[in-house]
């Protein structure tokens, strides 16, 4: 009798408690879409205070916020500046709904040396997601902050950072009635400038090769137009298109075997292909009109470009391997320069309307079109690697100028920090090895 | 029976006092013609006389032996008469305490079935009042249950209004801490999260990933953003939503 009371008794609480206690279901089915809170700690010095060759927190810091994903918090606003992990007051930055928390130090570990280690926390569970110690040079100090705010980029986003990559454009000094061109590349946030080629004629038009090794370009030596490939290490280059009439606008093809280019020599602007290996050239376009600015789709199958047999200039597409071509740009009466996204979905152009041109966005087949930058003549646009931001020119206090602008439209930057005018920015690729 | 033994003592007695009259009368009777007296009278015929005294004193000793004879039958008769009498009492006596026993027998088993009965009926009424209160109490206890159901459904569908009206604000303060963006469309996940008296979470679990440990860790963050979470202030109601289940589904 009594092992059945018993029995009972113990079955009441199981059969009772979910009753009483049944789990509320909701559906959150919306959200908002807003810069994400993140809190780059400034990183730990070891040695004295007006010796410390970068801030590191400042350019992970920059990095993050140009790209328009993220809010970096104030260092004034922060409730506590730890370096290491067993210093951090999770529960602090709990209160203050700050879920990501980078922290890290630099310790200087003999002449030129150097030690960088950093950790990105979850405050909400007390986790590190990410984390490295890595030695360094002092040139190499900047580059490490791009490597860190690009892990800190992909952990939070789910999208590969592009912070460590680089940019290449020419730069324009005049000097009386002179002009002094310069093809150089740079840190993706334009630090680090570095020329590649200088000339008195132009330099127009680089364009990266995808393993980030080779730039293609336009040069206007002997007074013709001629299209080189250079190896950036090197410094050794190639005339690879020295036809009879315009060479312009190279393309490299994704697998970097081929090379998309403007030709003249049938008499008119049409689109070409030209075999870097064999030599051999293929003729995309044949159109009376001017067919230029090639741009492969990411899968290698097609080539979008601008064209004029409309009437006004408009973006169209043909099969990388040639054949007929097929209008993709029907908003307004100018699109130019396209440029396909990494993701192959969009295509950033240069739009014309009321006499102002800007950098656009549009998706081939869904019709609209996003306008991006907000200056009167932004020109040359660009995709990051990872399609989070364009690079592109716009017209500034010191004529033209770097500026670039999150995919979203949310984030504008100008990197006005070359001397001069910058022409024509190309966003190269990932760097190997992440 | 007691009757016909008290006639038969009576009639017993009347013979023994009537033997006993008779032989005084005997006795009278042999003073009367005395012996000396015969003798003096009668001097004429000695021999007769004497004969006559013998064969009156023969007859006289036969009579008294006679006498005695019946006396002593009498006596043995009468003796015969009291042992009967006395064991006729003696059974009566006997038979009677039997008598008194069994009636005695008889009437304590009477008072004792008697007893029995009134014990039995007493149960019996017991048994009904017991049945009958516990109907009673069965009774009350189900219409207080039923008072306390209804009570209960009444309480309980108002609680489900304020858990209805809790929960779309929960809904809205963690859709507002949400970030999507740059988050691939298509998503879901579920979290399981619980939360102490005030709505402040103390727990959240991924119950269910998304398979992208950003869209997880975003709906994770949202629900720390927007703690404290508005619960009821009543805590009977806030312990029916201290765990609540959230399913991240963004269209």
């Amino acid at each position: 009798m009594r092992k059945v009371v018993v029995l009972v008794l113990s079955l009441l609480p199981a059969v009772l408690v979910p009753q009483a206690f049944a789990v509320i279901d909701i559906t959150v089915t919306e959200g908002v879409e807003q810069p994400l809170p993140v809190a780059v700690v400034p990183f730990g010095w070891s040695g004295p205070a007006d010796s410390q060759p970068i801030f590191m927190e400042s350019t992970i810091g920059n990095d993050l916020a140009r790209s328009g994903r993220f809010a970096p918090m104030e260092a004034k606003d922060m409730p506590q500046t730890p370096t290491e992990f067993a210093a951090v007051n999770f529960k602090d930055w709990r209160m203050l709904g700050m879920q990501n928390v980078v922290i890290g130090s630099l310790r200087e570990t003999g002449p030129d040396s150097y030690e960088v280690e950093f950790r990105l926390l979850n405050s909400f569970n007390g986790s590190q997601l990410a984390g490295f110690r890595v030695p360094a040079t002092r040139k190499q100090l900047r580059r490490t902050a791009h490597r860190i705010a690009d892990i800190v980029f992909e952990k939070l986003t789910g999208v590969r950072g592009a912070f460590d990559t680089r940019i290449a454009y020419v730069t324009v000094k005049k000097t009386g009635s002179n002009s002094r061109y310069s093809l150089q590349i740079a840190d993706a946030d334009g630090f680090n400038p570095q020329v590649l080629l200088e000339s008195d004629e132009p330099l127009l038009s680089p364009a990266w090769a995808p393993d980030g090794k080779r730039l293609a370009y336009v040069s206007f030596e002997g007074r013709t137009t001629s299209v080189y490939v250079q190896d950036i290490i090197t410094g050794q280059r190639q005339k690879v298109a020295a036809n009879p009439g315009i060479n312009s606008a190279p393309a490299f093809s994704p697998d970097g075997r081929r090379l998309a280019l403007t030709l003249s020599m049938g008499g008119d602007p049409e689109i070409y292909v030209l075999n870097l290996e064999t030599r051999g050239l293929y003729q995309v376009t044949h159109d009376r009109s001017i067919d230029t600015e090639p741009s492969w789709s990411p899968d290698g199958s097609r080539i979008a470009f601008t064209s004029d047999r409309g009437g006004g200039p408009q973006i169209y597409e043909a099969s990388a391997q040639g054949g007929p071509a097929q209008r993709l740009s029907f908003e307004g009466s100018y699109n130019a320069r396209p440029r396909y996204a990494p993701d192959g979905r969009s295509i950033a152009v240069v739009h014309g309307r009321d006499r102002r041109y800007q950098i656009g966005v549009f998706a081939p087949g869904q019709g609209g079109l996003e306008i991006l930058s907000k200056s009167r003549l932004d020109e040359s646009p660009s995709f990051a690697p990872n399609g989070s931001m364009i690079i592109y020119t716009t017209v500034g206090a010191r004529g033209s100028e770097l500026a670039a602008v999150s995919t979203d439209g949310h984030v504008h930057q100008r990197l006005a920090l070359q001397d001069g005018e910058v022409r024509e920015p190309a966003w190269g690729p990932f760097l190997s090895g992440q | 029976m007691t009757l016909r033994a008290f006639s038969l003592s009576l009639i017993l007695h009347a013979v023994m006092l009537a033997l006993l009259v008779f032989s005084f009368d005997f006795q009278k009777e042999e003073l009367v013609i005395r012996p000396q007296d015969v003798m003096k009278a009668v001097s004429v015929d000695s021999r007769q006389v004497e004969q006559e005294i013998n064969r009156l004193r023969e007859i006289e000793q036969k009579k008294e032996a006679a006498d005695r004879q019946r006396e002593r039958e009498l006596q043995a008769k009468l003796k015969e008469l009291e042992r009967k009498a006395r064991a006729a009492e003696e059974q009566r006596t006997t038979e009677e305490k039997r008598l008194a026993e069994l009636a005695e027998k008889k009437e304590k088993q009477r008072k004792e079935s008697e007893a029995e009965e009134k014990r039995v009926a007493e149960l019996k009424k017991q048994k009904e009042d017991l049945e009958k209160k516990k109907k009673a109490e069965e009774d009350e206890r189900k219409k207080q249950a039923d008072e306390q159901k209804a009570k209960e459904a009444a309480q309980a569908k108002q609680d489900l209004t304020l858990i209805d009206l809790h929960s779309a604000r929960i809904r809205a303060a963690i859709a507002q801490q949400f970030n999507t963006v740059g988050l691939p469309h298509g998503l879901s996940c579920v979290l399981f999260i619980r939360m102490v008296p005030g709505g402040e979470v103390v727990a959240a679990r991924i119950e269910q990933s998304s398979g992208n440990d950003v869209f997880d860790r975003r709906a994770e963050a949202a629900v720390f953003r927007a703690s404290p979470l508005p619960v009821p202030d009543d805590q009977r109601v806030f312990e029916k939503m201290r765990e609540i289940r959230l399913r991240f589904a963004p269209d």
